[in-house]
């Protein structure tokens, strides 16, 4: 139990729920062993024929249905206090594990995929929860009723009951033998499932190429093949099965005859009543659902155990950026940024070696570099996303790893590289920094970022859904979205990460336009390997390899003929190549 | 939404689709009787211990004293020994049963498998537009399983169920029909109680579906998310919003948590009942000595007996409803007109004997309703000429090299090869006549040899190797363990889009069509490819008719003439010179692509290197 510490951590605040549980497992447990007492001098009142005593058995027949209810009562309250405990335990982990999957910087990411943290968020809690809930149940049941049923049955003969467990040890070795069988068997058949159903939509999602290739035929052989290994995989389970169950049910037959026979004979003898058998075989029967329950239970805190662990590993990730320990109280921000002498490795591989750069409040600077240089990692360090080394970037002069993380981001709109929407309404989407934002800021934001006009064609203008139940945005109407998003905050820093490059040139050009006049008097740091989106910028870094080669504006870098003189040139180069052509 | 459409149930039994299906199993049918008989005999010899026990207890229990306490055990052995005898036929009958069952159920679904997914797969194209991926593998996938549970389980088990709960009603009321009225009274109950149980929890399970997709949607757009809910300080209303959600999963599945917390109380209740009724009345018939004692055992044994079968009876309702419901899916599939219906008696095509002339007569086309692509559309290809087709995007350039392969038959009009009608060839044969390299290349699972060969596999590895070697694609095929038959996974996963790109020219080239229908990629490749490609086609055009859908300014000017598509007609045609100096809509779609609107701004396909 040790290792469910962190879902069971979650139980304290259902004490009251769990103890509940609890008392009911045990008073519909101890019901449940009173009932075959009552059967069985009921029927052996019923044996001494036209001589019962019939006020008896009408008594008997009330207090079985009496404890009956009781007992049906009680047993309701087991599942549904123990169950629903479970249920809300799972709930907490999940969204504890939720808001902690918040807290972790993009570098956790990137050594994870994401399908991998979804199966643990999702899967591996299930797993966990099955443990705790329907397993400590059955294991709390087994351990109550199991001692308490053979003490009755010992009680009552101690021969007999030797007989008696016999068969019910078969059950239990039959269970352990092919349950495992039938968890992999099983398991293959999903298998073999997941491949039928991604063979079919793959042949159905490439319909054309099929049907323009002329495959149809290879396409069925191929699908019947693998239809046909489905059936190899059913029927080896379907084995076992034809096995197990049967076998079960002929064990629990062999139960009941040896105590048909062994049972007589002590009634024979005079040493047993018919009740008492009943009594006994009813106790037997108690018996027999936990012993093929226990292989199955076991699995259960196995599996568990294992999906804990993976997400321990998860919680215990911890955020590479702290909050600072003694933070500054930033009044208003001027967007002043100053770098000095940045160094950063990735990994153990410098991305950024030695970079200063001063951004007065309301300038611009635009950081131009081949794939690979660091532009964006610049960028992201801005944002703290990573680490920042102390005493190298300062925003408003203060040192950045003093800054409360709230306050930074609030005062940095971002457009990052890869765009990010959610599937909801395009007004939620761009006031995703700002949900309280009235209509007309949205709108505004949309205009500025060249999105207006799309967004009014859809069906529903901006409560036009996104996403998969939704439109599917072009790439370039999705960088505008995030554009419009990070305009809506109007912040006193913006950072566009390549912003612009699903969007076409003559559409980039537009939005520069229009943007100029909001850019003014903001702090604004544009990333980019297209000298049409940073020609305008009042200042200019070129980064090869981490380093800052050159600065400088347009045109005084065009004078300087390096590195981005080189770079405008080939781009020039290339249109006036394909113009000739 | 498809969940809906999916989940609508109806009757659990429809006479006419119930034909149809039986249509599927009458091939086992043999098998089938044989499985009735297990049933049978395993449904007959789980009644027998009752009656044993009743006569243990009638006979050498009650009477040892008479007949001798020797006699009395050697009675209980005889019996225990029938019992014994019971289990052991039983345990082989049920074990034989449920072998043979699956066997007959697996193999109708792969019978009934192989039908649909062929159907579907000679289904236009038009189809696979009107209906999603997902609910065609839904179709294939779990309809198909949803009817096999209506066998397997369904169909069998009822008929199993309804005889052993038949047998032991009418065994009751032959023993001490009063007493047997009595007890029924508990059984009306205990079915409604289950009906109401499983549709209850049916819903129950298809809201936990439900909320389940919604925290996973959720998670997953947070998780790849995670960094702009980070930059924009979402966070707290990021696990607010979780947690509403989450609540909303957790209550979802309380409500299946109180359902099965209920239901098996209630039956144990109704159980208990049904025992204090057999106590009541029973102990009365004793008194009246109009019932044994063994009997009355005999009574319990088989009223614990009769309430699985109640029990299970409702959840084969369910099974039978949904296969009802699946089955109706499937047959609507199957039942489907074909659009694009093939000639029964086809005009032979041979790539031989093919000139390669298309020609487009006055042709209209629309993908849906009245919304038409193509209007009017008329042109010529002469055999052996390429022309390139330029516009943007739905222009209906796409459209009419689909209709060249015939995924679509036109509205109106005809479109003709070698003067004939497209739709008097078998459409087969004209689609395996016709080379086609689309723009995002396609690979099958197989090896090299086998992708380059395609449909026609009478093409000697020699010319495939000449074919590779000819557009370039042997070099990278060399440096590949096993060459030409190194492995392709599924859709090509291991190979670039340029090397794709390049088996799809030595496809084309190995099997040297005499119509070669082309759309080039627009995405960038780098410029070893670019001149490969360059390379490839300047082998692969000519003497071969050509439509292609260009997008390089060296393919367009390769062709021998330009037609400038918009809105589904051609307004333009001509040379690549002609059309400049037309300064029509050619020359502005020239522009925007190629020279980037105005001057001062740098080309859309230049990339940044510093070297």
């Amino acid at each position: 139990m040790k290792r469910f510490r962190t879902i069971l951590a979650f139980a304290p605040r259902y004490r009251g729920l769990i103890v509940l549980g609890f008392v009911c497992l045990v008073a519909s447990r101890t019901l449940a062993l009173a009932v075959p007492k009552i059967l069985g001098r009921s029927l052996d009142e019923i044996t001494r024929g036209p001589a019962l005593d019939p006020d008896f058995v009408a008594a008997a027949a009330i207090l079985l249905v009496a404890v009956s209810a009781v007992l049906g009562a009680a047993h309701f309250g087991m599942r549904w206090f123990l169950i629903t405990t479970s249920r809300r335990m799972e709930r907490d982990l999940r969204n504890h594990l939720f808001g902690h999957l918040l807290t972790l910087d993009p570098a956790f990411y990137q050594r994870r995929a994401t399908g991998d943290l979804m199966s643990r968020a999702s899967f591996d809690v299930e797993q966990v929860r099955l443990a705790i809930g329907p397993g400590v149940m059955y294991i709390a049941n087994t351990i109550f009723v199991v001692p308490l049923a053979l003490a009755l049955m010992l009680a009552a003969s101690v021969p007999l009951s030797l007989v008696a467990i016999l068969p019910l040890s078969g059950i239990a070795v039959v269970g352990r033998i092919l349950a495992p069988r039938m968890q992999i068997l099983s398991r293959k058949v999903q298998e073999s499932a997941g491949r039928l159903s991604t063979r079919a939509q793959e042949s159905f999602a490439g319909a054309r190429v099929v049907k323009v290739f002329a495959r149809e035929e290879n396409e069925i052989r191929e699908f019947d093949g693998e239809s046909k290994t489905y059936l190899e995989a059913s029927m080896r389970l379907a084995w076992v099965n034809a096995l197990l169950r049967p076998s079960l049910m002929a064990l629990e037959g062999v139960g009941s005859l040896v105590l048909l026979f062994a049972g007589g004979r002590l009634i024979v003898g005079g040493e047993f009543t018919v009740g008492q058998l009943l009594t006994f075989y009813a106790y037997q029967r108690l018996l027999v659902w936990p012993m093929i329950a226990i292989g199955w239970v076991l699995g259960l805190f196995q599996r568990g155990a294992a999906a804990m662990i993976r997400i321990d590993e998860i919680l215990a990730a911890r955020p590479l950026v702290p909050e600072p320990a003694d933070p500054v109280e930033p009044g208003p921000v001027r967007g002043d940024i100053e770098i000095r002498g940045l160094t950063f490795a990735y990994d153990g591989t410098p991305v950024l070696r030695d970079v200063s750069l001063a951004v007065p409040a309301g300038t611009s600077l635009a950081v131009v570099g081949p794939t690979g240089s660091g532009k964006s990692t610049l960028a992201g360090l801005l944002l703290r996303q990573h680490p920042v080394p102390e005493g190298t970037v300062f925003l408003d002069g203060i040192d950045l790893t003093r800054w409360p993380t709230k306050a930074l981001r609030s005062s940095i709109g971002a457009v990052p590289q890869e765009t990010v929407l959610f599937s909801d309404t395009i007004r939620a989407n761009i006031a995703f920094g700002r949900p309280e934002a009235p209509l007309e800021a949205v709108v505004e934001a949309a205009r500025k970022a060249g999105l207006d006009g799309e967004v009014a064609a859809f069906p529903a203008g901006f409560e036009t859904l996104l996403g998969e139940r939704g439109v599917n945005l072009s790439g370039g109407q999705k960088q505008r979205t995030a554009l419009a998003r990070a305009l809506l905050l109007s912040p006193p820093v913006l950072i566009l990460d390549d912003a612009f490059s699903s969007v076409d040139t003559e559409t980039e050009e537009r939005i520069l336009a229009s943007l100029a006049g909001e850019l003014r008097g903001r702090t604004t740091i544009l990333v980019s390997h297209r000298v049409s989106t940073v020609r305008r910028a009042d200042r200019i870094a070129v980064l090869d390899q981490g380093r800052i080669v050159e600065t400088g504006t347009h045109d005084e870098l065009l004078r300087l003929g390096g590195r981005y003189a080189a770079l405008e040139r080939r781009q020039r180069l290339a249109r006036e190549v394909e113009a000739l052509a | 939404m498809e969940l809906a459409e999916d989940e609508v149930l109806g009757k659990a039994y429809d006479a006419r689709l119930m034909r149809r299906l039986l249509h599927w199993v009458r091939p086992y049918r043999a098998l089938l009787a044989f499985s009735a008989v297990t049933l049978l005999s395993f449904s007959f010899l789980d009644l027998l211990p009752a009656e044993m026990i009743k006569r243990a207890i009638d006979g050498p229990v009650a009477r040892w004293r008479e007949i001798g306490r020797d006699e009395a055990v050697g009675q209980l052995l005889d019996l225990s020994l029938l019992f014994l005898g019971a289990v052991l036929v039983s345990l082989v009958a049920r074990g034989a049963h449920s072998i043979i069952v699956e066997w007959i159920g697996q193999r109708v679904m792969v019978d009934l498998r192989r039908e649909l997914f062929a159907k579907i797969q000679r289904l236009a194209l038009r189809f696979f537009d009107r209906n999603p991926v997902g609910r065609l593998v839904t179709r294939v996938v779990n309809d198909v399983e949803s009817l096999y549970q209506a066998l397997s389980a369904g169909i069998v088990s009822i008929f199993g169920d309804v005889v052993k709960i038949a047998a032991i009603l009418g065994f009751l009321l032959w023993l001490n029909a009063a007493l047997a009225l009595w007890i029924f009274l508990v059984m009306p109950p205990l079915f409604v109680l289950s009906l109401r149980f499983r549709r209850r929890q049916r819903q129950a399970y298809r809201d936990v579906r439900m909320e389940i997709a919604r925290v996973n949607s959720r998670l997953q757009e947070s998780i790849t998310g995670v960094a702009v809910i980070r930059t924009f300080s979402r966070e707290d209303r990021s696990r607010e919003e979780f947690g509403a959600l989450s609540e909303g999963l957790y209550t979802a599945h309380v409500r299946t948590v109180f359902g099965f917390s209920w239901f098996f109380p209630a039956v144990e209740f109704l159980f208990a009942i049904a025992q204090g009724v057999l106590i009541w009345a029973g102990s009365k018939c004793v008194a009246g000595a109009t019932l044994t004692p063994g009997e009355f055992v005999q009574f319990w044994f088989y009223i614990n007996l009769v309430f699985e079968p109640i029990r299970d009876l409702t959840e084969q309702y369910n099974v039978m409803q949904s296969a009802m419901a699946s089955s109706e899916r499937i047959f609507r599939i199957l039942d489907e007109p074909e659009e694009v219906p093939n000639q029964l008696d086809p005009v032979p095509i041979s790539a031989a004997a093919m000139r390669g002339e298309i020609e487009f007569d006055r042709v209209s086309f629309a993908y849906e309703g009245e919304n038409f692509v193509l209007r009017d559309l008329s042109f010529r290809v002469a055999p052996g000429e390429s022309v390139a087709l330029v516009g943007a995007t739905g222009a209906g350039k796409t459209s009419i090299i689909s209709l060249v392969s015939r995924l679509y038959d036109p509205q109106r009009g005809s479109v003709r090869l070698d003067g004939r009608d497209l739709r008097e060839y078998d459409k087969y044969a004209l689609r395996s006549n016709i080379a086609v390299v689309l723009q995002d290349v396609f690979l099958f699972a197989g090896n090299v040899l086998e992708n380059i060969r395609l449909s026609h596999a009478d093409i000697p590895e020699e010319r495939v190797v000449a074919a590779a070697e000819a557009v370039g694609a042997d070099r990278f095929l060399a440096r590949r363990p096993g060459g030409y038959r190194a492995e392709v996974l599924e859709r090509g996963a291991t190979f670039s889009t340029g090397e794709k790109q390049l088996l799809a020219f030595a496809r084309a080239l190995a099997f040297d069509p005499k119509v070669l229908i082309l759309d080039e990629a627009t995405s960038s490749v780098d410029s070893e490819t670019e001149a490969m490609i360059e390379e490839a086609l300047r082998r692969l055009l000519p003497g071969r008719t050509s439509l292609i859908i260009a997008h390089r300014l060296s393919t367009i000017r390769r062709c021998d003439r330009i037609l400038v598509l918009h809105r589904g007609e051609v307004k333009e045609q001509g040379t690549h010179e002609e059309l400049m100096a037309k300064a029509g809509l050619y020359r502005r779609l020239y522009e925007l692509q190629y020279a980037a609107g105005p001057p001062g701004l740098p080309g859309r396909t230049a990339s940044f290197s510093l070297d």
